[in-house]
């Protein structure tokens, strides 16, 4: 061994010989509570997230699969109260728009059926209140009658098990384009 | 890292050994190191139980290894390394915005930390490796990814620049 690491070889065993008594461990007890919590964190987040994915992604794939880009918007769907989400129609989502064009050969008028698809258990008298697109005047007929409000339609009709009901919806101004909504859905005593 | 997959294979001592008899055999050891590295003791604390912490995480897998020594030093370095660099970057960024001020010398200094302060970050961290923590050459060179004849380099310079440091030192004391 040289001298110069003889001598370097002492000034570490100094500095070690000097700064070890000013180390100051926090202790294992210090870091058993610092994993624990930071497990419990990655718990909370992974529970977090599994929360968005298990609710999140099927609401998504909900949406999409029924309203499009018009997904039924809870907060604006004033009956939402009066169905269940197993009551949701099939064909048509409850709030989500349904695109016809009215028949040219009927004049001035036209229908439009409504189904709602099988209902099984949840056959019963129902009322729907429709919502027309601009340009389109409701009128009477069809078990359905002009609302208050322009373009409103409420109409009242039997869905019956394991067959679609359907509410004829009767309109104006044929050949015109235009959907329909179904604002609420609510189901009559019997 | 160190790979665990040692432990796995079922190679290495049975898991009879504790965190508690590890963190005590380690501790202190390590932060001499990282103190004579960052030359701050605070700090260095600091990283060695994030380093401890993050073994008592994986402590199953870890108290397996062949050497959980290397595997806690190995991480602990890292981070101080990690922290030394967002340091510097902090500490130009001051620098470039506001005057400097530099302190003066503390009763609390230590010739060898400081002599060390000078190396280039490699080797000084080679040089502390070497003499503080009696890592032989060919794990320096596997814990910083190089050569051992870069490592050897590294510590020639190490020592070269070290001696004229504290000579001078020693000269300043007469």
């Amino acid at each position: 061994m040289t001298d110069l690491d003889e001598r370097l070889n002492t000034a570490f065993a100094d500095f070690r010989h000097r700064v070890g008594p000013l180390v100051r461990p926090d202790g294992t007890d210090r870091a058993q509570a610092t994993v624990r919590t930071r497990r419990r964190r990655r718990m909370a987040t992974a529970a977090g997230a599994l929360a968005l994915v298990t609710v999140g992604v099927p609401a998504g794939g909900f949406a999409t699969a029924t309203g499009g880009d018009r997904a039924p918007t809870p907060a604006a769907s004033p009956s939402r109260a009066d169905l269940k989400i197993s009551e949701v129609p099939r064909l048509y989502a409850f709030g989500t728009p349904l695109t016809f064009v009215s028949d040219p050969a009927g004049g001035y008028r036209g229908t439009a059926q409504v189904a709602f698809g099988n209902y099984g258990k949840s056959a019963g008298r129902y009322q729907a209140t429709i919502q027309l697109s601009a340009g389109l005047e409701a009128v009477e007929g069809g078990g359905c009658r002009p609302g208050t409000t322009p373009r409103i339609v409420v109409c009242t009709g039997t869905i019956e098990a394991l067959s679609s009901r359907i509410f004829t919806v009767g309109f104006a101004s044929a050949g015109h384009t235009g959907h329909f909504e179904v604002l609420s859905l609510r189901r009559l005593r019997d | 890292m160190i790979e665990l997959d040692k432990a796995s294979a079922g190679i290495g001592p049975p898991p009879t050994l504790s965190f508690e008899e590890f963190y005590g055999a380690h501790f202190q050891s390590l932060t001499v190191q990282l103190y004579a590295y960052a030359g701050d003791l605070a700090d260095a604390q600091d990283v060695v139980q994030e380093a401890f912490c993050r073994a008592l995480d994986r402590w199953p897998r870890v108290s397996r290894l062949d050497d959980p020594g290397a595997w806690i030093r190995r991480v602990a370095w890292n981070l101080a390394t990690s922290q030394w660099r967002r340091a510097m970057t902090a500490a130009r960024f001051v620098r470039r915005h506001r005057e400097e001020t530099v302190p003066g010398p503390g009763p609390d200094r230590i010739a060898l930390a400081a002599a060390l302060a000078t190396l280039p970050a490699r080797h000084r961290r080679a040089v502390i490796l070497h003499y503080l923590a009696d890592v032989p050459v060919s794990e320096i060179a596997a814990q910083l990814n190089t050569t051992d004849g870069t490592v050897k380099s590294w510590l020639h310079r190490g020592r070269a620049t070290l001696a004229a440091a504290l000579t001078d030192e020693e000269n300043d004391r007469d």
